[in-house]
């Protein structure tokens, strides 16, 4: 597995069925990922936000992520 | 007639070694339809923060209506949880839960795993994974430590890290959280100082 850290839009309308979530999370189903930059609700809330997302998968689905064309070059792999 | 104090050394030495100390503790054992607000918890003061209505059956608690959290206070933001979950419909534990609309919520929904801060009455994910298979009846652990929160789903080697957990992060009530279905089942909730 690998570690990396993924630039991705933020989208949701907050609530339990549509919550604020990372457009990573739902462009690559199953993805282990976790906040690493902790955005204020508030800005999230704005509309716009793009935070720093962890991610923690094979090398073919971070292969995917590099390659999709929201994501290519806001990638940076964890050494 | 002071014989018996290096026994006592001895025994404050082993109770030491036992463990961290245990600042909340529920099993459930009641009569069936009994609240857990007129419940008396094995160790702890009693479930009274949040506007869920949950109520014991057969040894476990179970939701039955209004608000998604009820919550007990352990006089320590700082801690670690654990509790059984019969099964993985969506339903789990909180920590620094001040009311229905703010806290941190860990559950499984079938095979995905999810970290929540629900920050007044937004629900913003911060960690999610995916489980091997669903895991049916689990156990959730949770360790909040500051503003670091770690999830995890017993046995499976399945772990949720959220490192800026600001939100409510000195208030001390912790307990269960409930989604919309009626039902779910909470069994051995524990919540201990850290180890």
């Amino acid at each position: 597995m690998t570690q990396a850290i993924v630039q991705s839009p933020w989208i949701g309308m907050g609530s339990r069925q549509n919550p604020y979530r990372p457009q990573l999370h739902d462009d690559f189903p199953g993805l282990k990922w976790s906040d690493a930059t902790g955005l204020p609700v508030a800005q999230i809330a704005q509309g716009g936000a793009v935070g720093n997302i962890q991610v923690t998968c094979t090398d073919a689905v971070l292969n995917a992520i590099k390659a999709h064309p929201r994501y290519s070059g806001h990638v940076v792999v964890m050494v | 007639m002071y014989g018996t104090l290096p026994a006592l050394t001895g025994l404050s030495g082993m109770l030491d070694v036992a463990g961290p100390t245990v600042l909340l503790l529920d099993n459930f054992t009641d009569a069936d339809a009994t609240l857990l607000t007129d419940h008396t918890m094995d160790i702890g003061p009693g479930w009274s923060v949040g506007s869920g209505v949950f109520e014991i059956q057969s040894g476990q608690a179970t939701w039955d209506s209004g608000g998604r959290f009820l919550a007990a206070d352990a006089g320590n933001a700082d801690v670690d949880l654990q509790c059984h979950l019969g099964d993985s419909s969506s339903y789990g534990v909180v920590v620094r839960c001040t009311d229905d609309d703010n806290g941190w919520v860990v559950y499984v929904e079938a095979i995905q795993f999810y970290l929540f801060e629900i920050n007044g009455g937004s629900f913003v994910v911060r960690a999610a994974d995916t489980l091997d298979s669903d895991p049916g009846a689990h156990t959730l652990e949770l360790q909040a430590d500051g503003a670091s929160i770690v999830a995890t789903v017993a046995g499976t080697g399945h772990s949720l890290l959220y490192a800026f957990a600001a939100l409510n992060q000195t208030v001390t009530t912790h307990g269960l959280y409930s989604t919309t279905a009626v039902g779910g089942h909470w069994d051995n909730f524990l919540v201990t100082e850290l180890a």
